[in-house]
């Protein structure tokens, strides 16, 4: 599923036209970036939480060139899943079976 | 470290932008969390153009157990929920650390750890022999570390360590070998230890089984011969090293004589100088069987006068050494070897200008006089300076008569090291390249 069906969908349910809801949701993606960007770390309910945290530096091995490297830090995205999204996924798995 | 935003203020933000009420925000959100959802359950991925991409990763059945009553059970297969973000989206969170990058670490640095050898070290003699192919693999796990304990001591260059490898790779060989197939032969292992056991002197050669003790023993002195040849290599280098320093140092003294003992000459020499300077100068009164057989015929009227006292003073002087030019040398660099100063060149140029017709090119296998300072610990005397503002002189003069624009910044040059060194050449100077280097101080 893309952005575009994604949009689609929501235009549907939310009785708006494509375009504005498009745009609602780029400023609501971008609210989302710029509070990760900031460090924030935020829940929507029903999605997951997202957060950041950094990776400490740390010596990695490249097999290839048989060399040892240096890796620096990074701040990297963290997203757990909400209970409701893990579960309902369970659910669904099991009507599978 | 990160901070926490309740949803309500997410939704306050997220509000403030769109102009919307936060109700009608917070359904919207709810819709998309509900559209994410059942996207993720119908295709298993959603990915959203800005953001990133969620995806389903199938989980297997797998043993788990509950912390509390430690009691295990099993978790059934699953699908977990994971996020990929966008690389805008990571290059943005990551911005802090834009700046770094991965570094290549050298031998020395993971050299810092050998706890891994140290620990394969300890366990190859306790346990049983030949056999057991842990044993094999013992010296393997030193060559893929890079370094072995008992190395610990000597200096870590990787250059020490190198030629170290390279002195016994007869025994190494074997090691390499081992390295790179994976499965052991027992034969390797056999060689691989028989060497040991030889190399070790102090173990006796008479017994088939290997009990740990003895395998230990042969093990410490294997190491311990190692680290012996080390050792050895290490302390000729070192005497080699002190060698060096002490040659460097008698040069250095015998120079520093050299030029002490031409100081209590100096003196006379720059009086003897200065008269035959001003003499040459007022008068214009060639020195005495001072035939200049130097005297080029390019140079032009009145020029005369600044070539004997050039000779004068050469005759007075013994402070020069000669060089054999070799391919790739300037005149720049002779400067720069000699006084550490490539500026002083036109000194040289000026002495050796006989036999050099231009100031830019001297051939190999040319023999040129280099003249020495007098000054203390090689700085130059007011005497050299004027030689080398005459030196600037000269080479102004020969840029100028074959047209180099750039010859007025010899001029300045020249006066730089002189102040009065117009005063004692009667080289015609052009009056604007005059002004220009009158304004050196």
């Amino acid at each position: 599923m893309n952005t575009n069906e994604v949009v689609t969908a929501l235009a549907k349910s939310r009785d708006m036209s494509k375009t504005e809801t498009r745009q609602l949701l780029d400023v609501i993606l971008q609210t989302f970036n710029d509070h990760l960007a900031r460090g924030q770390s935020f829940t929507v309910p029903g999605l997951g939480t997202f957060s950041t945290h950094t990776r400490e530096p740390r010596r990695s091995y490249n097999p290839h060139y048989k060399q040892y490297i240096m890796l620096p830090p990074k701040r990297v995205i963290d997203f757990s899943p909400s209970k409701g999204l893990k579960e309902g996924l369970k659910q669904a798995e099991t009507e599978d079976e | 470290m990160s901070e926490k935003i309740t949803f309500q203020e997410l939704i306050d933000s997220i509000a403030d932008q769109t102009n919307k009420p936060k109700q009608f925000t917070y359904d919207f959100l709810k819709d998309f969390v509900e559209i994410v959802n059942s996207g993720l359950e119908s295709d298993g991925t959603i990915s959203i153009a800005g953001f990133g991409k969620f995806k389903l990763r199938p989980m297997d059945e797998r043993e788990g157990y509950n912390p509390q009553t430690g009691e295990k059970f099993t978790i059934p297969a699953h699908n977990k929920v994971v996020f990929k973000p966008y690389k805008a989206l990571r290059e943005l969170v990551n911005a802090p650390y834009k700046h770094l990058e991965a570094e290549l670490l050298d031998e020395t640095t993971h050299k810092e750890h050998p706890p891994v050898t140290q620990k394969s070290d300890d366990s190859a003699p306790a346990s049983s022999p030949l056999s057991d192919p842990d044993k094999g693999e013992q010296p393997a796990l030193d060559e893929k570390q890079g370094k072995a304990p008992w190395e610990q001591p000597a200096e870590e260059s990787e250059e020490s360590h190198n030629s170290l490898r390279s002195d016994d790779d007869q025994s190494r060989e074997v090691e390499f070998s081992d390295d790179d197939i994976v499965e052991f032969s027992p034969d390797i292992k056999i060689t691989n230890y028989e060497k040991l056991k030889s190399s070790g002197s102090s173990s006796e050669g008479g017994s088939r089984r290997y009990d740990p003790d003895e395998l230990r023993q042969m093990a410490a002195s294997y190491s311990l011969q190692r680290y012996r040849q080390h050792k050895r290599r290490v302390k000729r280098r070192i005497l080699l090293a002190t060698a060096a320093c002490f040659v460097l140092l008698l040069s250095v003294g015998i120079w520093h004589f050299g030029t002490s003992t031409k100081e209590g000459s100096f003196d006379l020499m720059k009086v003897d100088f200065f008269k035959t300077a001003v003499d040459t100068h007022e008068v214009s009164s060639p020195i005495p069987g001072n035939s200049d057989p130097s005297a080029p015929d390019i140079q032009i009227r009145g020029s005369e006068p600044v070539a004997n006292s050039n000779t004068g003073r050469e005759s007075l002087r013994p402070a020069s050494t000669k060089q054999v030019i070799t391919k790739g040398q300037t005149l720049w660099s002779l400067a720069g070897q000699q006084y550490n100063n490539p500026y002083l060149w036109p000194w040289i140029y000026d002495v050796n200008k006989t036999s050099l017709r231009n100031p830019d090119l001297i051939l190999a296998g040319q023999t040129l006089a280099i003249p020495l300072p007098h000054g203390h610990n090689g700085d130059l005397s007011t005497n050299d300076s004027l030689q080398v503002a005459m030196g600037y002189i000269e080479t102004y003069r020969w840029y100028k008569n074959h047209g180099y624009s750039k010859a007025k910044y010899y001029l300045y040059a020249a006066r730089l090291y002189n102040g009065d060194i117009f005063d004692y050449t009667d080289v015609i100077i052009d009056d604007s390249d005059l002004t220009f280097a009158n304004r050196a101080r």
